[in-house]
């Protein structure tokens, strides 16, 4: 069989081609479903009348997690901004994972701890725990103080989930900013079902130059950095675009490490948090999906599309970068351990759908396209490009992209509209048009960094460096 | 060797013989350009749409707020012909009615007695019952709801065969505030909706009925109506609400209920006794609990465990402890913690030597269970 040069251009060509049209397609149904799916969550929550309940003695007790590492110049803001959720019953649990820092000091004077000795039954097996404190205070009676040796995030979370009291668990970082009523928003899946729930997720919102009082976010600002800007756009097609189109059709793989919460005993009875993957957040969803579809459980898991998460996301190209990798090395991880799903018709629409999608969309998108690239610098060395086909399929990918982001951007209008000066929408219109060309390739980059970091062996988490949130004049522009 | 024909090509002169796959690609970029053009205007437009709704509500609800309060307080205001007027003038589009009817929900909510009644009486005034009704019979489940949620808040009545059919609409928010309407226009029988439904309450629904339980001003319901109720969740709802309302002499059946084959409605009995805490039935409660515990599940013989923290005492424990497996932790956990509960200083409680990995502090030692 011969063929040449000409025609291995051609089939690879092919194949990018078809690639691409499968990606456009799936993007197409995503938003079509998330559009049914922020109208139909708009009409449901229309009568505002869910405040009253805030008295009710039947709603769930909640213990809401928080893991801080080397968090002493902020925990205490956040801790105090932790207490003051409006929710009946719930108690608040840091998790000090062995900082190097001041934090747990802080800890223990700002609220008057004492040391606990309280039992708890380790259901999954953690690094050391060295103190459990309460405080003398009673304004602070719903605060718990656990200090552990350091064993990474997963770790803290497990040992949460052993010392904590309540049957739903909120796992969040303890640097967001959560809304007052965002316990009641999210545990109303639970509530609200025939089937059971087992996890309800809700959508992280960028707080970078946002304005904060109390640990509150008291005005909606759009960042100054480009980088910030990008991110914000990618919040909007991850959250209000993918993560709601998931939803509808019940594929949920992933619910932010930031804001989740979780049916206990069903994390238990997973095995709770993997420690062996950067990716925990994402593991431990599937593999919870996976132990009822096995047990052959009705089940659902939720997501609700109210702003109720602020977070600070990367400012600095590094750091960004760092993120990004580790997300990828966590993406594969989890499809690695869960690989008897891709595919498997045996798991319904996570195994047909959502395993597949992640496989070829979130792992294997920027795998091809860094492919596409060194294909065009290829045809460019041997003088097989001609830069008006080429103008025609980027002019193609381009107005997708922007296309893409623009809906999301829709989306937002449609449903929150959180930015409501109109130079902010201008402005993240001009970031739509500049995103493809300045910001997609880097990330592009970072997971194909992943890849090959995961290949030599790395698994560590990278340090996350913050500005911070907490003083508001620090974030005026 | 064959060159394709795109390395060729002049994108300027050969642009009327495109190959096909150029071709597509071209005519996508311009559909994708169009579209991304339309939801640029459409962003544009929702943003319009919203600020001119937006200034549409505040000025109307300036008027509103005037007109009703003239309408309550002013005893030179012309109602029948100002009610005319108003009527008219400002409520033209389908939002000005809206906005209309959230305001009046606002002065409902703040008023009550003879000011209640003329609110009802601006409402109906102001045609805002046919505009709602309208709604009812529509398929939208989303605008039968909002209206049912109005009628019910500004204790209105209306046809029941307008409300029925909701009682077992697939949507649950439909669901629900026909389950609301129902209880609140209801004279006698404020859960008689339970004895029509065809699917099981969520809590969330529980959670609901029970507040507006609350300010249901007719005599509270019998609960134990409903304790055989076909739906576990049903009898499971009224069991609480037993508890709730102190319905003391229903305590025999809840007894009875400790030995019913569904275990979630053996766990609500557990939950309701324990909340009552009557101390004629405390020893009886104990009694069938101690005796039904090695053959209970492990969540059930959790709320034993606690019900015996709560109400019991050592005896009971020592009567449960030999039940409790070696292997079953989270028992062992709760038992060693009653044990320091009844025995601070040393474990009475065979194989149960209480440890743990804490750094013992001296000074800062608590031993609260």
């Amino acid at each position: 069989m011969n063929i040449n040069f000409f025609e291995i251009i051609d089939i690879a060509s092919l194949l990018f081609l078809a690639y691409g049209l499968i990606i456009l397609t799936g993007y197409v149904f995503l938003a079509i479903f998330s559009l049914f799916e922020l109208r139909d969550y708009k009409r449901k929550h229309n009568f505002k009348d869910e405040v009253a309940l805030l008295q009710s003695s039947h709603l769930p007790k909640i213990s809401v997690l928080a893991p801080a590492y080397n968090e002493e110049a902020n925990v205490i803001e956040n801790v105090k901004s932790l207490l003051t959720l409006d929710y009946p019953s719930f108690e608040i649990v840091i998790i000090n994972d062995g900082s190097s820092d001041n934090t747990l000091r802080a800890l223990v004077s700002t609220f008057d701890l004492f040391l606990d000795d309280m039992i708890y039954f380790n259901h999954v097996s953690t690094q050391k725990v060295r103190g459990v404190y309460s405080s003398r205070n009673k304004a602070y009676k719903n605060l718990k103080i656990i200090d552990k040796e350091n064993g990474g995030k997963a770790d803290a979370l497990n040992t949460g989930i052993n010392c904590c009291n309540h049957d739903i668990v909120c796992c969040i970082d303890v640097d967001c900013i959560l809304e007052r009523d965002a316990l009641l928003k999210l545990v109303k899946p639970f509530l609200n079902n025939t089937k059971k729930v087992i996890a309800s997720g809700g959508i992280i919102r960028v707080a970078n130059s946002c304005i904060i009082e109390d640990g509150r976010i008291i005005e909606v600002r759009l960042p100054d950095t480009f980088i910030a800007r990008a991110q914000i756009l990618e919040y909007f097609r991850a959250f209000l675009m993918g993560r709601m189109a998931w939803s509808r059709v019940d594929g949920l793989l992933l619910i932010s490490g930031a804001f989740g919460m979780f049916d206990k005993k069903i994390v238990i009875e997973a095995g709770g948090y993997n420690h062996n993957t950067v990716g925990e957040d994402m593991e431990l969803l599937v593999r919870m999906r996976r132990l009822m579809r096995e047990q052959k459980i009705p089940y659902t898991v939720s997501f609700v599309p109210d702003p109720l998460c602020w977070t600070e996301v990367p400012q600095s190209w590094k750091v960004l970068h760092r993120q990004r990798n580790r997300w990828t090395r966590g993406t594969i991880e989890t499809l690695d351990l869960h690989k008897k799903m891709i595919f498997n018709p045996k798991y319904g629409v996570l195994g047909l759908l959502s395993t597949p999608y992640w496989m070829f969309f979130e792992w294997l998108a920027p795998i091809i396209e860094f492919f596409g690239i060194l294909f065009l610098i290829f045809m460019v060395i041997f003088g097989q490009l001609n830069w008006y086909v080429f103008l025609i399929f980027f002019g193609v990918i381009y107005s997708f992209s922007i296309l893409f982001s623009i809906t999301a951007l829709f989306f937002e209008e449609f449903s929150f509209q959180q930015y409501k000066k109109p130079k902010y929408m201008i402005r993240l219109l001009r970031t739509a048009l500049l995103e493809p060309i300045l910001y997609h390739p880097f990330v592009m980059w970072a997971a194909v960094k992943g890849n090959i970091d995961l290949i030599r062996g790395k698994t560590t988490w990278g340090k996350m460096t913050r500005t911070g949130l907490s003083n508001p004049t620090k974030t005026k522009p | 060797m064959v060159s394709p024909i795109y390395l060729k090509m002049n994108l300027a002169s050969d642009i009327h013989e495109l190959p096909p796959i150029l071709e597509i690609n071209l005519v996508l970029t311009i559909v994708f350009f169009v579209f991304t053009l339309l939801l640029i205007s459409l962003i544009l437009y929702l943003r319009v749409h919203k600020n001119i709704a937006n200034r549409r509500k505040e000025k109307l609800d300036l008027l509103l707020i005037d007109f009703i309060n003239n309408y309550l307080f002013n005893e030179e205001f012309n109602k029948v012909k100002e009610m005319a007027v108003f009527k008219k003038r400002q409520l033209k589009t389908s939002l000005d009615k809206r906005v209309a009817i959230s305001q009046i929900l606002v002065f409902a909510e703040n008023l009550k007695g003879e000011s209640s009644a003329v609110i009802q009486e601006i409402f109906l005034g102001l045609g805002l019952y046919h505009f709602l009704i309208s709604d009812l019979k529509k398929n939208a489940w989303f605008k039968k709801a909002k209206a049912l949620f109005v009628f019910y808040q500004l204790n209105i009545k209306i046809p029941m065969s307008l409300v029925e059919p909701s009682i077992n609409s697939s949507r649950n928010e439909l669901r629900q505030q026909a389950f609301l309407y129902l209880l609140h226009s209801s004279t006698e029988n404020p859960l008689g909706f339970l004895d029509k439904i065809n699917t099981p309450l969520t809590l969330w629904e529980q959670i609901y009925i029970k507040n507006a339980l609350k300010s249901y001003k007719g005599n509270t319901p019998d609960f134990s109506r409903w304790i055989d109720h076909k739906f576990p969740s049903v009898a499971i709802f009224c069991m609480k609400m037993i508890a709730d309302y102190d319905q003391f002499e229903h305590i025999p059946l809840l007894l009875k209920l400790l030995n019913h084959e569904n275990p979630e409605i053996r766990q609500q009995a557990i939950l309701s006794l324990r909340d009552m805490e009557i101390s004629e039935t405390l020893e009886v409660l104990l009694e069938v609990l101690i005796d039904n515990f090695p053959n209970e599940n492990i969540v059930l013989k959790q709320e034993i465990l606690k019900t015996i923290g709560k109400i019991g005492l050592e005896k009971h424990l020592q009567a449960v402890a030999p039940f409790i497996n070696k292997e079953d932790g989270i028992l062992k956990v709760e038992l060693q913690r009653l044990d320091r509960y009844f025995n601070p200083k040393s474990s009475k409680i065979e194989n149960t030597n209480y440890t743990n990995n804490l750094q013992s502090d001296t000074i800062n030692m608590s031993h609260g269970t």
